[in-house]
């Protein structure tokens, strides 16, 4: 009788052990939970807070860009207007009136006629110098393509001003005086370098536009 | 001493509406008279694109010139026909130039025709100014 009673104490010591260990355990995993779930909280913030930084620096980044590359397409843009059309349209016949008028001695005329050669070819040389101000911008974070495709602007954009530097001093000379005309070919190769910068401008286009789809 | 011969190739002056006159050189003549040295497609748009002088401008007395006070150095061409190069070596000599450099067969913009010339002789100018 008595050895069942020693037995029963003994279990009840055991059990009594056992919960004791068993609430340690179950304290000792609940802390380590919340620890985890608290970790857990910290390292999803840390992430989120990368991740905004992230999408923040892309998004200025982008924004950046995108005006970079507007202003320079604007500027393109003014350097296109710069064409044959302005000689054919406003400088050719202040010209041709000069001639008529006096034979092209000197008149007030012929003042005018300089004095828009004058802006033709100051407004070129300054938009040509901002362009290029610009395709030095690029160019110091352009991708391979448009790094090619600038330097192929550039050379057409120098051609162009040659050229219509060319043709402002044409139409000022001989052979202008006596037919009043630009002739065909010259035209013809003021069409194909405006063409060269349309085509260029395109692809140009294109490629700012990938370039800014990656960021 | 010959005389520069750019008077006969101005055009006829320009009025202008506050009585002055404008000076321009005549397009065919100007590659010949001013730019001689220069590719004939750059002299033609030079002529196109010519800034005209006032005639006021040339006869009106300079002032108080600034040679008498400041150091001088000098750049010119053999072959400029708007100013002799007697003149040009003698107005050199008044002003006490430093270091006159005579460009052989220049025209009178030897800053276009000889761009490295100049600007050697203005950097050395700099240099020895910026010395004291």
């Amino acid at each position: 009788m008595e050895d069942v009673a020693k037995i029963e104490r003994e279990k009840q010591q055991v059990s009594y052990e056992y919960s004791v260990l068993n609430e340690k355990v179950k304290q000792a995993h609940a802390k380590e939970i919340e620890s985890l779930k608290q970790q857990n909280a910290e390292d999803l913030d840390r992430q989120k807070r990368i991740h905004e930084i992230d999408i923040q620096k892309r998004k200025y980044k982008y924004e950046t860009k995108n005006r970079e590359y507007y202003a320079f397409m604007d500027e393109l843009d003014d350097f296109r207007g710069l064409n044959i059309n302005i000689i054919e349209r406003e400088l050719a016949p202040m010209i041709a009136a000069w001639y008529a008028s006096d034979n092209g001695v000197s008149s007030p005329l012929f003042a005018q006629a300089n004095d828009k050669s004058i802006k033709i070819i100051g407004d070129l040389r300054a938009q040509e110098a901002k362009l290029f101000s610009q395709v030095n911008g690029l160019k110091l974070s352009a991708s391979k393509d448009i790094l090619d495709l600038l330097d192929e602007l550039q050379k057409t954009i120098t051609q162009s001003k040659y050229y219509l530097e060319e043709i402002v001093g044409y139409v000022f000379g001989q052979q202008f005086r006596y037919t009043k005309t630009i002739p065909e070919s010259i035209q013809q190769k003021s069409a194909g370098l405006s063409e060269r910068t349309i085509e260029l401008n395109q692809k140009l286009l294109a490629a700012l536009r990938a370039d800014l789809d990656q960021l | 001493m010959a005389g520069g011969t750019l008077g006969p190739t101005l055009a006829a002056p320009v009025q202008l509406d506050d009585g002055n006159k404008d000076l321009y050189i005549q397009q065919d003549k100007f590659g010949q008279q001013f730019a001689a040295d220069v590719p004939a497609a750059d002299s033609a748009l030079m002529a196109a694109t010519q800034r005209p002088i006032s005639e006021a401008a040339l006869k009106e007395a300079s002032g108080d010139p600034a040679w008498k006070k400041l150091p001088s150095w000098f750049i010119y061409g053999s072959a400029d026909k708007n100013i002799p190069e007697a003149a040009l070596k003698f107005m050199a000599e008044r002003a006490g130039s430093k270091k006159t450099v005579t460009v052989q067969g220049a025209s009178h913009v030897v800053m276009t025709s000889n761009p490295g010339k100049v600007a050697e002789l203005i950097v050395e100018a700099a240099q020895a100014s910026s010395k004291g």
